[in-house]
């Protein structure tokens, strides 16, 4: 054997350490995930871009957090803007 | 060369990116919004593309002398376009805050079995390269597509249940 396939052999178990690795952090989140009250099942995409727009990280947006309330009151406006017109 | 099993089995694999892409299109019809599933499919549906059109590209380099290069080329560039998805599913759904359903986890888990057929037979190509492994080689990956387009109409049923 040379030393090449030796380099493959451990790039190989690199890889699968890697894999095992990524699908048993995939796991943890998927628990994680059912569990938090602030994971949805279904995205809102208004919301999500909302909350872009508005400069306000992912993270920050929770339930009862005033970066929640910022973005719901913007969306009640828009919605009365509407409305209105 | 090939048994009439491996040969119908190989005509089978290029009809498997359709199967891929019509239930892909089925779920995103049917349901129009952005959940686990939905996210999952698409990535699920890119690898597959990706792996598709590099397959021939991959075995032109892989087949010319059978050179170490080549091998390795063959089996880890399908390896790390199946940690790329995994990674991907699990950040996509960090980023957007969604739930992580359980269907959307045993997609990304036949891409995982799938990398650990690729890393058997190459492991046993450079060490021992028995027959044995060869075979499972064949049969497994084919299998683990024919397993992953049960999950995709799994899926389609499995939508109907997110709210």
């Amino acid at each position: 054997m040379d030393l090449f396939s030796v380099v493959v052999i451990l790039m190989g178990l690199l890889t699968l350490l890697l894999s095992v690795n990524e699908f048993r952090l995939l796991v943890l989140q998927q628990k994680i995930s059912s569990q938090q009250p602030d994971f949805t099942n279904v995205l809102n995409i208004e919301v999500y871009l909302a909350t872009k727009s508005l400069g306000i990280t992912t993270k920050l947006v929770q339930h009862s957090t005033l970066a929640q309330q910022a973005i719901l009151l913007r969306h009640r406006d828009e919605l009365i803007e509407r409305r209105g017109s | 060369m090939f048994s009439s099993f491996q040969l119908e089995l190989h005509e089978l694999s290029k009809h498997v990116i359709l199967a891929y892409l019509f239930l892909w299109g089925l779920y995103v019809v049917l349901y129009r919004r952005i959940d686990s599933i939905s996210l999952t499919l698409t990535f699920a549906l890119f690898a597959s593309l990706v792996m598709h059109t590099l397959t021939p590209y991959l075995y032109s380099i892989a087949s010319n002398g059978g050179n170490t290069i080549g091998i390795a080329l063959w089996y880890l560039t399908f390896c790390f376009i199946n940690i790329i998805l995994i990674f991907s599913v699990r950040k996509a759904h960090g980023i957007f805050k969604l739930k992580m359903d359980k269907l959307a986890v045993a997609i990304p888990a036949c891409f995982l079995v799938a990398t650990f057929i690729q890393l058997g037979r190459l492991f046993d190509r450079l060490l021992f390269n028995t027959g044995f492994i060869a075979d499972l080689y064949v049969y497994g990956i084919q299998i683990v597509n024919l397993l992953l387009i049960v999950v995709f109409a799994l899926c389609i049923f499995r939508g109907k249940h997110i709210t």
